[in-house]
């Protein structure tokens, strides 16, 4: 058997089998497994794009069943691009855990905790990112909600309890609505494959009904206006690391599934209007997120609420698939790489934000002038991070932005290029608020000791990555071509 | 490249002509010997300050006449004007330094009207030379633009009206050296300009006619301000502006007739001369008196006659040609104005010579300083006489040859004469005015208009700083807060009751879209 | 790739910088020099080459269907000259300006790297290019402009970002509109857009976000309230951003975009020249006039460079090739004027704290060689021949003439008017006897002095030497000469 045919199934086992060892490693030696397994499955998903690149998608039968049987996992130039990039900042996260949950720290509660937990929500989102069935969504999605809930309280604290509790609430009415459309989808059509499904779906209100309602919960866990209650609480009180994982990674997760319903699975026009209305909510997204990040005064909030802004972008692609293949693949360019590079930099910022708490021992933004004496190299980080939120060029942000953009203009919806704009201007009023902060020239006592150098270069490494993003577009743009959605649309040969 | 680009400091062009001969001498002579009285009675500590504005504009002030392309033509008025600046200024008091930003004001428009007629005449001559300029200008659509843009600027080189005022505040506070050169030499560069660049006999009569009457009117008013001024300098600076109104009548001739404009090139030539020397020998002349005392002083005084008559135009004088030439130059045209300028020439001499009496009083009551020896300044002063006791029979013949020979004629003697009888009758007579007349004494100080306007301006730039200051604090006041309306609406947007409700009606509008 | 090296050069630089640290001050001004030195070798090479007709480009892939690409031509090279040489004369002046200052690291690092950026928008091959490397300049400028980290200079970077981002968004919107008209569109003498047929309503939209985009760092009025503000930053900085690369990248989007992108036939068959030129006018004139009003140095030296920005926008938007040549060579000359200035007001800052025109009297005798320096450049600014300053103006002027836009001529010289009085009243401050005493010694920091001295020679040497050929005139009129095809300068 072709071993690279076995990298969907490697993609999921390998992380499972590293938070299972981890459990049992101990607090000491669990670090090091989470690192080896980060490596590990780096590579495998390496390996699973340039695979998927060469020979195009392909799907993996776990034990050999077959649809509509056994499960399936499905992967595609889009899946490949999204686990890479869960691999990177998995990667970098863990590095960047094993100075944060500091081994020697007895008082920690619950730091032991932490590897095996966020290993295994690495497997449910590789997990989700493969699956090309509609019931294991939901269980992925599940699994991914509940070890998401528990990091967020895993450092203790009442306010972490009470966004974990908002979470788990969030976590589950969006499980439970979504399990809902699933069994409607179910009754009406027998099929949960999504290719099935693709193939298959014809008019019917029963089934459009619960598409709706699966789309409605994964609207809610994306933490799309104004759905977004649960978010900024659960980002801004995690860990860093876990908040880097919860808003680079997380959210990337459900919303991918929102564009393989709407663009793959479902023919067009067969929900009219719901891609008009994700626009338009994407769009009050990208101002009100901004808005609100610009009032924050607590560093890891005004970051959360950046979230919230970003994932707007996110759902320009939906009313922009409907004006040609040629929009659609620009839309749909724009928004893989703006997957990215907000994956990167938003994990680079809420590192980085990390960082300046631990340095500062606090999180008001007002307080942290001087940072950019003592520590540089993380102000730049930040810095970087704040210029691909911002869109600006050079930047993985400025790619999709631009693409983004010249898919509004060629649509002739000119609009949706207007709240680009806009939103990449609010971007930069509310990262250049924090960072003329930063910039500013007081001298502060800093808590140099908790300095580890880890916690300043890793934010850094992240960002530069969203801005060298810049450079691979051509990449991502062949592994956009190799997605599902575009041979489906006839797009790609 | 076509000559129209200026190819640097390698494409100027100096080069001495007909034209420019009269005036290089007329230059260097009055700028050497201002420059050896300004070095005689500046004391030591002062002088390099002084050359060190003296000698460029001196360098500027010479050349000129050689200059023979747009941009050394341009360069050398600038280098003259802009420097004597800090001539004007030399003293450091508050007056002088008022005079001198007004000057440098009005120097700077002249010089950017200069300029843009200059470009216009080189694009449409497609040269630099300057006798190809006016040529080409004459013919050119932009001819009427090209000639106003000249003509402003030469009125404002030469004190035309509503500018009178810049001569008399140039003077006035400058060091004597120095000012017998800004007044026999700087406003000449004008009447230079006037030959070398506007156009013969193109233009049509209204223009001529215009130019003409506000030379009158500058001959005329220019006095009247004079004779009610403070200092004999300031009363030289008006006569110097009437004068030069003279000189713009000429320059009108020139503008409508190709056939009276070398009689009109004549009467400029000889004007120039005759006034920059004769007004280089009055602006010395105070200077000098007051350095003497006793029976030189006296001696002194009376040679002051010398230069006032030939301004005058009293016969045998340098004037008495000029004003000849000036009048049959004028004669050559016909119509109601051109006759009406002549027949009201003969009067502007009424306000020289009254200005010339107020000159004269106001030198005798200077005060005596003796504490530098005055040999040098006499020595000097009495080259300058001598040059204009000498200067009309040394004439360029050919300029215009009836000028000297009706010199001698008695009718024309006459026609000089009666004028400056007029004005020394009216002096007389004003013993006798009622009090409140004589209380107009001094009532013009030196810039008249113009410093009203440069007090207006000032009173406006304050104004303007009142109002932006004001201005900016009611921008921030007005800013409103929006802020804690967008975190309270942010606020119960995530309550968990608002949360649901928002969530339950996403459903229901995803809901009733996929069953339309 | 040697087309990249001139960006290159001193970005490496820049970053070496930054890794080098704080501490190791000889080492960071060993680099940036050797740096600066080789970019203006490089430069003079490339210049020998594309006046020999050789123009060196080189492009990458970038984003779907369109390229980055770098391409060393004579109007690109020009900026690029502008921007290298003055570079080095800069960094000698901020090492001596820098010598006491806290954060030199950050601050020569940002230095060469805005430096970097200046050289990519000069020798951008097209709208897109150069519309990330006009971004990076904005971004790496900020930190400069924020340097001493005061409230108001934090304050001034926020109003210097509103802008300079407002501005690149407009810019993005239209650079991207024009690639989903038109494609990959390269710069070309005369005009790019030969395949857009029609469509001349969206043309002038985009035209007017790209005026929009490249008039906030060319301070086109109402677009200029950053500058002014921008002036807390550091002398050398204010000397980079007026002088050398800001507020020239701007204008010099503007020469590429009236010249090589829509061409002078089609901006003037569009109507979009006209407007953007009375735009141009209009700040000349309001800005002059602010700026007689100004009393402090820097602010006032601010107003006079928006002004003499306009200058350029509007020759260049006269489509008459005499006065783009003008344009293209003022930005050159004012270049070399402005940085006289602003090294000037740092000088006289650093040395005795005078910010304002009325703290000057007696700064001539304290600082004479300084202050000749100062002169010579406000009277070329004002465009008394035979400084540097008359050359361009005199060229904008019969451009204008032959144009048949009198009113530009009359604008051009009104403005030199202005000129002169806004810069003879610090001239004449400084002649005031004052406060200041002769100075025993040396009377500044040689390594801030001798630059002055330098570019103030170079505003008479320029001058003097504008008919040359390989002056700024001459390398601006043979540059200029393929947009406006079979004229001959």
């Amino acid at each position: 058997m072709n071993v690279l045919a076995q990298l969907p199934g490697l993609l999921v086992v390998v992380p499972l089998a590293g938070a299972a060892i981890s459990f049992v490693a101990g607090r000491r030696r669990a670090p090091h497994v989470a690192l080896a397994t980060a490596l590990t499955v780096l590579a495998l998903a390496v390996a699973l794009a340039v695979h998927v690149l060469d020979d195009g998608p392909f799907r993996y039968q776990v034990g050999g069943w077959g649809a509509p049987l056994g499960i399936d996992l499905v992967a595609d130039g889009a899946a490949a691009l999204f686990l890479v990039l869960t691999a990177i900042v998995g990667l970098v996260v863990t590095l960047y855990a094993t100075a944060y949950f500091r081994t020697d720290d007895e008082t920690a509660y619950g730091h032991g905790l932490f590897w095996t937990l966020w290993l295994f929500m690495w497997t449910s989102l590789n997990a989700l990112f493969l699956t090309g069935d509609v019931f294991n969504v939901y269980v992925c999605l599940e699994l991914v909600g509940i070890s998401a809930v528990t990091l967020v309280t895993i450092g203790g604290g009442a306010e972490a309890l009470r966004a974990g509790a908002r979470y788990l609430f969030a976590s589950m009415l969006g499980a439970m609505t979504y399990l809902l459309g699933v069994a409607l989808l179910y009754a009406a059509t027998g099929q949960l494959d999504m290719d099935v499904l693709r193939t298959t779906l014809v008019a019917d209100t029963t089934a459009a009904t619960g598409l709706a309602l699966m789309i409605a919960a994964l609207v809610l866990k994306t933490a799309l206006v104004p759905a977004h209650f649960w978010l900024p609480a659960a980002h801004g009180s995690a860990p860093s690391p876990v908040s880097a994982v919860l808003s680079s990674l997380v959210v990337k997760g459900s919303y991918f599934v929102i564009l393989r319903l709407m663009l793959d699975v479902m023919p067009a026009d067969y929900l009219p209007g719901v891609e008009i209305v994700l626009g338009v909510l994407g769009s009050a997204a990208i101002v009100w997120g901004s808005v609100q990040a610009l009032l924050q005064t607590r560093i890891k909030q005004l970051v959360a609420y950046s979230t919230v802004a970003q994932i707007g972008y996110l759902f320009l692609v939906f009313p922009l698939a409907r004006h040609g293949a040629d929009v659609l693949t620009l839309a749909l360019t724009g928004v893989l790489v703006h997957a990215l590079s907000h994956g990167l930099a938003k994990a680079g910022l809420f590192l980085g934000a990390g960082s300046l708490m631990t340095r500062f021992g606090h999180d008001r933004i007002a307080d942290m002038g001087g940072a950019v004496r003592s520590a540089p190299a993380l102000t730049f980080g930040v810095a970087l991070a704040g210029v691909t939120m911002m869109g600006l060029p050079p930047s993985g942000g400025f790619g999709a932005k631009w693409l983004l953009v010249s898919a509004a203009l060629a649509s002739g919806e000119w609009w949706w290029a207007a709240v680009l704009v806009t939103g990449g201007l609010l971007a930069a009023a509310y990262m250049f608020r924090l960072l003329s902060v930063l910039l500013k020239d007081t001298p502060t006592e800093l808590h140099a000791s908790k300095g580890d150098a880890r916690t300043e270069w890793l934010p850094l490494a992240l960002a530069l990555g969203a801005v060298l993003l810049v450079l691979a577009i051509p990449l991502v743009s062949n592994l956009a071509a190799a997605s599902n959605v575009l041979i489906h649309a006839g797009v790609t040969p | 490249m076509t000559p129209i680009l200026p190819a640097g400091i390698r494409s100027l062009t100096f080069s001495l002509d007909e034209t420019g001969t009269p005036f290089l001498i007329l230059f260097a002579f009055l700028w050497t010997i201002s420059a050896l009285y300004a070095f005689a009675t500046t004391p030591a500590g002062e002088r390099a300050r002084l050359f060190a504005y003296f000698v460029p504009s001196a360098l500027g002030g010479v050349t000129v006449a050689l200059a023979g392309d747009a941009i050394s033509f341009y360069l050398c008025f600038a280098l003259m004007a802009i420097p004597a600046w800090g001539l004007i200024t030399h003293a450091r008091t508050a007056e002088a330094r008022r005079a001198g930003t007004i000057y440098l004001t009005l120097t700077a428009i002249g010089e950017a009207l200069l300029l843009a007629a200059l470009v216009i005449m080189a694009v449409e001559a497609d040269s630099l030379a300057l006798p190809v300029l006016a040529e080409a200008i004459g013919t050119s659509p932009l001819r009427d633009i090209t000639v106003a843009l000249l003509l402003a600027s030469i009125g404002l080189k030469i004190g035309t009206l509503p500018a009178s005022g810049v001569l008399p505040l140039s003077y006035t506070y400058t060091p004597a050296g120095a000012a017998s050169a800004l007044a026999g030499a700087s406003a000449k560069v004008g009447a230079l300009a006037m030959l070398r660049l506007l156009p013969a006999g193109v233009m049509p009569e209204e223009w001529s006619y215009a130019v003409m009457a506000l030379g009158m009117a500058t001959a005329f008013l220019a006095a009247i301000l004079g004779t009610l001024t403070t200092t004999p300098r300031a009363v030289l600076g008006y006569s110097s502006a009437s004068q030069m109104g003279l000189i713009l009548v000429a320059a009108g001739v020139s503008l409508t007739s190709a056939e009276a404009a070398p009689l009109a090139y004549g009467a400029i030539v000889a004007f120039s001369l005759h006034h920059g020397l004769a007004k280089s020998a009055l602006v010395l002349g105070d200077d000098v008196v007051s350095r003497l005392t006793g029976r030189a002083r006296t001696a002194a005084l009376a040679a002051l006659a010398l230069p006032a008559l030939a301004l005058v135009g009293a016969p045998l004088t340098s004037g008495f040609v000029a004003k000849y030439a000036l009048k049959d130059a004028v004669h050559a045209l016909h119509g109601t104005v051109p006759e009406a300028v002549y027949a009201l020439l003969p009067w502007t001499a009424i306000g020289t010579a009254a200005l010339m009496l107020r000159y004269f009083v106001l030198t005798r009551e200077r005060t005596a300083e003796t504490h530098v020896s005055p040999r040098v300044p006499v020595a000097l002063w009495s080259l300058v006489l001598a040059a204009v006791a000498l200067v009309v029979w040394m004439w360029p013949a050919h300029w215009n040859v009836h000028a000297i020979e009706s010199a001698l004629s008695l009718s024309s003697m006459w026609t000089a004469l009666w004028p400056g009888l007029i004005a020394v009758a009216g002096w007389m007579a004003l013993r006798y005015a009622p009090r409140g007349a004589r209380r107009l004494n001094g009532i013009v100080p030196p810039g008249d208009v113009l410093l009203g306007l440069a007090a207006a301006v000032r009173a406006a730039d304050r104004w303007l700083a009142g109002r932006s200051r004001s201005g900016g604090v009611t921008a921030r006041g007005e800013r409103a807060d929006i802020a804690p309306a967008l975190r309270a609406t942010e606020r119960s947007a995530v309550a968990w009751t608002a949360a649901s409700t928002l969530f339950v009606l996403l459903v229901l509008l995803l809901v009733a879209l996929s069953t339309r | 790739m040697t087309a990249w090296l001139p960006m290159l050069i001193p970005a490496i630089a820049g970053i070496a910088t930054f890794a080098l640290g704080e501490s190791r001050g000889r080492a960071r001004n060993a680099v940036n020099l050797t740096a600066a030195a080789m970019s203006m070798a490089l430069v003079a090479r490339l210049v020998v080459h594309a006046y020999n007709g050789t123009v060196v480009a080189s492009t990458i892939p970038m984003l779907p269907g369109l390229e980055l690409g770098m391409s060393a031509d004579l109007l690109g090279l020009l900026f690029a000259a502008v921007a290298t040489v003055l570079w080095g004369v800069t960094l000698v002046y901020a090492i001596g300006y820098m010598d006491h200052a806290a954060d030199r690291a950050r601050f020569f690092g940002f230095f060469a790297l805005c430096i970097a950026a200046a050289n990519g928008v000069a020798l951008a091959d097209d709208p897109l290019s150069l519309f990330i490397f006009y971004e990076i300049l904005s971004l790496t400028t900020y930190p400069l402009v924020v340097h001493t980290g005061t409230p108001e200079a934090l304050a001034a970077g926020r109003k210097y970002l509103f802008y300079a981002l407002g501005g690149g968004a407009a810019l993005l919107v239209g650079v991207a509109w024009l690639a989903t008209i038109a494609g990959q569109t390269p710069f070309t003498p005369g005009g790019a857009l030969t395949t857009v047929s029609g469509r001349t309503a969206e043309l002038r939209v985009i035209f007017a976000l790209m005026v929009a985009g490249f008039g906030v760092k060319a301070a086109l009025m109402p677009l200029h309230g950053w500058l002014p503000g921008a002036m807390v930053a550091p002398a050398p900085v204010s000397s980079l951003l007026h002088a050398v690369a800001v507020v020239k990248a701007g204008v010099f989007g503007i020469i590429r975009l009236v010249n090589e992108l829509y061409g002078p036939d089609l901006a003037t068959s569009l109507g979009v020249a006209t407007p953007l030129a009375i735009l141009a006018a209009v700040s000349i004139i309001v800005a002059s006039v602010i700026a007689l009003r100004q009393d402090d140095f820097k602010r006032r030296l601010a107003y006079s460079t928006i002004a003499q920005l306009s200058y350029i926008t509007l020759g260049t938007a006269l489509c008459s090739p005499l006065a783009a040549a003008g344009a293209l060579a003022h930005l050159a000359h004012h270049a070399v004027m402005k940085i006289t200035m602003f090294f000037t007001a740092g000088s006289v800052y650093e040395t005795l704290h005078v910010k304002k025109v009325s703290q000057m009297p007696g700064l001539a005798r304290r600082m004479p060689l300084t202050m000749a320096s100062f002169a010579v450049a406000a009277f070329a600014l004002a465009g008394i021949p035979p400084l540097v300053g008359f050359a361009s103006k005199w060229m904008l002027g019969v451009g204008s003439t032959q144009g048949g836009s009198v009113w530009a001529l009359l604008v051009y010289v009104s403005s030199g008017a202005l000129a002169l009085g806004y810069m003879v009243p610090i001239l004449t401050s400084a002649l005031r006897e004052g406060d200041h005493a002769p100075a025993r010694g040396a009377e500044s920091d040689p390594r801030m002095l001798w630059p002055i001295v330098t570019v103030g020679v170079l505003t008479v040497v320029l001058g003097l030497t504008a008919g040359l050929p390989g002056s700024p005139v001459h390398w601006a009129m043979t540059a200029i000469a393929p947009s406006f095809g079979g004229w001959t300068p």
